[in-house]
């Protein structure tokens, strides 16, 4: 389907905000995380939910890649 | 031989090399760009390859070596704060810095000042953030003249006085910066990244393995210690209640000012391209991963403390940021410290470098030929850049051997004042017009003065809230109100 150009640029600013939000949206968990005296492996659970969301936001950031090379960024 | 010479010599053979290549870099490069516009951007022609070694090693210096692990080592879970904010800046790196870039060619702009300046029509302003942003970068530069000399301390193996190995290490780069060109700090931080990229994942992955056989021993040792830690040290491996507002604070407001810093700025409108910008911020993004093996490291070290392999109090200020080298000692030969300590300290060179180089051709650029001397010969406007470089990389070294502080503190004050940028040059962007040339100017200088009178005269954190948020606060507020009421005088 073909996009005009002020389609194309809310599609971006959509994706955008989307991909924020979605980057900040482990906060939701952090204090809960941060209450369990659990570890996973060995290790506390907060430290494994951190560098989760570390890697979360690097994939993230590669899939904001791809989603934007397509859109013709 | 002993110990100290094999690391130490490793360490200053490195530094030979990597000055050696410099002078090179810059004697091949004054004869192929020797346009001024060339020591500001290097003619916009750096491809991925180069722009991602050299951004690596631009960004990640001590504060990645040292600072990181130091951070871990004396508070333990707090330091993800700065690894998620690290991560986000890139996310927000994606979306703002293109737009950066096609404006700056768009517009000319050569330099963050430059950008200021057309923004707000006003050259006052553009030299306010050229001298600003030089300003608030003294504590980057002090946060790896502190680095170097920990380095070569611990790499002596306490043989060597630090003082007089900071003294020797930042003279040297500081006579490259000001001889050399972006050409030529391009260059060294090509061989920089490699060697800072091994280093950080062979130390970090090796040492909690060799030390403790695996990482639940290494955090069993830590829950042991957090639970009967010695007077002074306050290591938890969970966030405390006091903790919450900062950890908050620190990942939304400090990735605004990450791509602010005026080298990064320098970096992004030199690159070749938007594509090359955009595929380069995904793949410098990998050296934040980087990150979690020195997180490890710190972690290494307060267990090692803990189970009294270390004798110095790695909990304490400034021991903390030893951690790094201090594992590296106790668990590896000579050699390997003599190798992990250059890259170390080359990382930490290169940012000094970059730093100040950029620091001196704003000054240069958008204070003494725009502002005070338009007519100025090229020969004058090098010898203000060389100069100005001068005084901010002396006012560092003074800073860090009288007033030295806790690395990542250091790192997140510069951060505290360079973000007070942000409003003003993306609102700038974005919404033309939505502030006043008075009232951006007069929001900057507010926000400025409201980090420097917390860190400085306040010295502590009010609502345990990062000083950048209060910063932002003032200087929206007073950037608003002078605009609304410069708007409405006018109508």
């Amino acid at each position: 389907m073909l996009m005009v150009p002020g389609e194309r640029r809310l599609s971006r600013v959509a994706l955008y905000s989307a991909v924020l939000a979605l980057a900040y949206l482990p906060l939701a968990g952090l204090l809960l995380v941060n209450s369990l005296r659990v570890a996973i492996g060995g290790v506390p659970a907060l430290w494994v939910y951190a560098i989760g969301w570390t890697l979360f936001v690097f994939t993230l950031l590669l899939v904001l890649h791809v989603v934007d090379v397509r859109l013709g960024g | 031989m002993g110990g100290e010479a094999i690391a130490l010599g490793i360490i200053f053979g490195w530094l030979g090399v990597t000055a050696g290549v410099g002078v090179l870099a810059t004697y091949l490069g004054f004869r192929r760009v020797a346009a001024v516009d060339a020591w500001f951007v290097a003619g916009r022609r750096l491809g991925l390859l180069v722009l991602w070694l050299s951004l690596g090693a631009n960004i990640y210096s001590a504060y990645t070596f040292l600072g990181l692990p130091g951070l871990a080592a004396r508070e333990g879970g707090k330091v993800w704060a700065i690894t998620l904010y690290g991560m986000i800046s890139y996310l927000i790196g994606y979306i703002v810095v293109p737009r950066m870039w096609s404006k700056a060619k768009d517009r000319g702009w050569l330099t963050i000042a430059d950008a200021f300046e057309d923004i707000y029509g006003s050259r006052a302003v553009g030299a306010f953030t050229a001298i600003a942003g030089a300003l608030w970068s003294i504590p980057y530069i002090q946060l790896q003249i502190q680095g170097i000399g920990y380095i070569i301390e611990t790499a002596s193996y306490g043989a060597m006085n630090p003082v007089i190995a900071k003294v020797i290490a930042f003279t040297l780069i500081a006579i490259f910066t000001v001889v050399g060109g972006l050409m030529s700090v391009v260059f060294i931080n090509m061989l920089q990244g490699a060697l800072m990229l091994a280093a950080v994942w062979f130390i970090g992955i090796a040492a909690p393995l060799i030390a403790f056989g695996s990482l639940t021993n290494l955090f069993n040792v830590l829950q042991s210690y957090q639970l009967s830690q010695p007077a002074g040290s306050n290591f938890s491996l969970f966030l405390k209640p006091g903790d919450v507002g900062w950890f908050l604070s620190i990942i939304f407001i400090a990735p605004l000012a990450f791509w602010l810093w005026p080298n990064r700025v320098q970096n992004v409108f030199g690159a070749k391209d938007i594509k090359t910008t955009k595929r380069n911020m995904v793949a410098v993004s990998v050296y934040q991963i980087a990150q979690i093996p020195a997180i490890l490291v710190g972690l290494t070290a307060i267990a090692l403390f803990a189970t009294d392999s270390i004798a110095m109090p790695v909990f304490k200020k400034p021991f903390c940021d030893y951690s790094f080298m201090l594992v590296t000692r106790v668990l590896f030969p000579p050699w390997v410290v003599g190798l992990v300590g250059a890259g170390a300290m080359a990382a930490s060179i290169s940012t000094a470098a970059a730093i100040l180089h950029v620091s001196g051709a704003l000054f240069s650029r958008n204070v003494w030929q725009r502002l005070l001397r338009p007519s100025a010969p090229r020969r004058e406007l090098l010898l203000s850049a060389r100069v100005f470089t001068a005084v901010i990389a002396v006012a560092s070294l003074v800073l860090a051997l009288y007033a030295p502080g806790i690395l990542i503190y250091l790192l997140l004050v510069g951060y505290a004042g360079i973000v007070q940028m942000f409003p003003q040059y993306i609102l700038g962007m974005y919404r033309p017009g939505t502030f006043t040339r008075n009232g951006a100017l007069a929001g900057m200088a507010t926000g400025m003065a409201i980090v420097a009178y917390i860190k400085v005269i306040l010295r502590h954190l009010p609502l345990g809230i990062y000083e950048g948020f209060w910063g932002l606060i003032g200087n929206l507020a007073v950037a608003s109100i002078v605009s609304l009421t410069e708007k409405r005088f006018k109508t």
